[in-house]
């Protein structure tokens, strides 16, 4: 390595190394916030000189995240299972098959992302008031689904024309596999690094929604928790130790999923299909 | 190169249609001064009930959001194969 190069490389991990404590800067706020307790006036840039804990079990009570995180759970699992579903099977023909009918499908898909999901709001709340879903866990999940779904194929699709050899399933059949057990016995066990890629991705999405959770579950027993939040942080103003507590037991389910699946995604990746 | 494209493109698009971060700090407010296309259409349609409006609004704002990138994307793409 030239001295040039050294130095182009030590120059760019030290804008990395500044961009990520940029990033990691309000977290730490967060972290000092939610452990002093009200009182405490000391500057945000400062440790607690005492750790108190109980801003978290009293935020957790006055803010209703019992409830919150409940229905948030329910939403994205149910979301996620059915994006996976839905997603890998109405994307392997369209990867497989290149008919005219499937090509203009999957570019329909992929146009489908660029339009923003609130563009059609109006009508959509008209639908889902006259079908009475209103306040209800299906409509949130049904939305979400809806607006995840072409990233959904679009990754999968992707996946399945790059990685997945044609010989794989030629074999299956030749042996006399039909084509849903193909697909359930041979094609989705090696979906996995982009299936977990599609869960991250959606679960954050999903668990972070703020905007169809706004509109469509109001109703304080279906709160979600980002809705929950906003209302906690409009209630609690002078007391924002309390609702960084509550921030911090909002984002530590997803925060967790991630670190785990990171792992899994990696290694996933790293071992082909043909390989082992 | 194609990174950048489709970084720039993404970003366009999340920002032009930024909702949740307006809505929890400023509401929109002071008066009109902080909102967005979707936070104006979500305030035509809750606070002042005008459906059609606001049915007006989110179609325009896709066509706007699907004109910016669009063009974003083709004047990238260019710029890819002269480097």
């Amino acid at each position: 390595m030239n001295y040039s190069s050294r130095r182009k490389k030590t120059t760019l991990s030290i804008m990395a190394l500044v961009i990520t404590l940029l990033h990691l800067m309000p977290f730490y706020i967060l972290i000092t916030t939610a452990l002093k307790a009200k009182g405490d006036f000391s500057s945000k840039w400062v440790f607690p000189a005492e750790i108190n804990w109980s801003n978290f079990s009293e935020a957790w009570e006055k803010a209703n995240l019992g409830n919150a995180l409940l229905n948030t759970t329910i939403i994205t699992f149910f979301a996620a299972i059915l994006l996976i579903m839905v997603g890998s099977l109405a994307a392997y023909p369209l990867a497989r098959r290149q008919t005219k009918l499937n090509k203009f499908m999957y570019m329909f898909f992929i146009a489908i992302m660029v339009v923003p999901p609130l563009a059609a709001l109006v009508p959509l709340y008209q639908l889902v008031v006259s079908i009475g879903l209103m306040n209800t866990h299906e409509v949130a999940i049904f939305n979400n689904v809806a607006a995840y779904l072409p990233l959904t194929i679009f990754l999968y699709a992707g996946f399945i024309r790059s990685t997945i050899p044609k010989s794989l399933e030629e074999a299956a059949r030749i042996d006399g596999a039909s084509t849903m057990s193909i697909f359930f016995r041979i094609v989705f066990p090696l979906l996995k690094p982009v299936t977990a890629s599609v869960l991250i991705i959606a679960c954050v999405f999903i668990w972070n929604d703020y905007q169809f959770a706004i509109f469509f579950l109001q109703d304080k027993s279906v709160q979600t928790m980002t809705v929950a939040l906003s209302g906690f942080f409009g209630e609690n103003t002078n007391n924002l130790n309390l609702v960084a507590s509550a921030a911090i037991i909002a984002m530590l389910p997803m925060v967790i999923l991630f670190l785990f699946l990171q792992k899994y995604f990696i290694k996933g990746l790293a071992s082909g299909s043909v390989k082992g | 190169m194609p990174s950048i494209t489709i970084n720039m493109v993404i970003n366009i698009i999340g920002g032009l249609k930024l909702f949740d971060v307006i809505i929890s700090l400023t509401g929109g407010g002071p008066g009109n001064a902080s909102q967005s296309m979707s936070t104006f259409m979500y305030d035509l349609y809750f606070s002042r009930q005008d459906a059609g409006y606001a049915a007006t609004q989110g179609v325009l704002m896709m066509v706007i959001i699907l004109i910016l990138s669009l063009s974003a994307l083709v004047y990238f793409r260019r710029k890819e194969v002269e480097a």
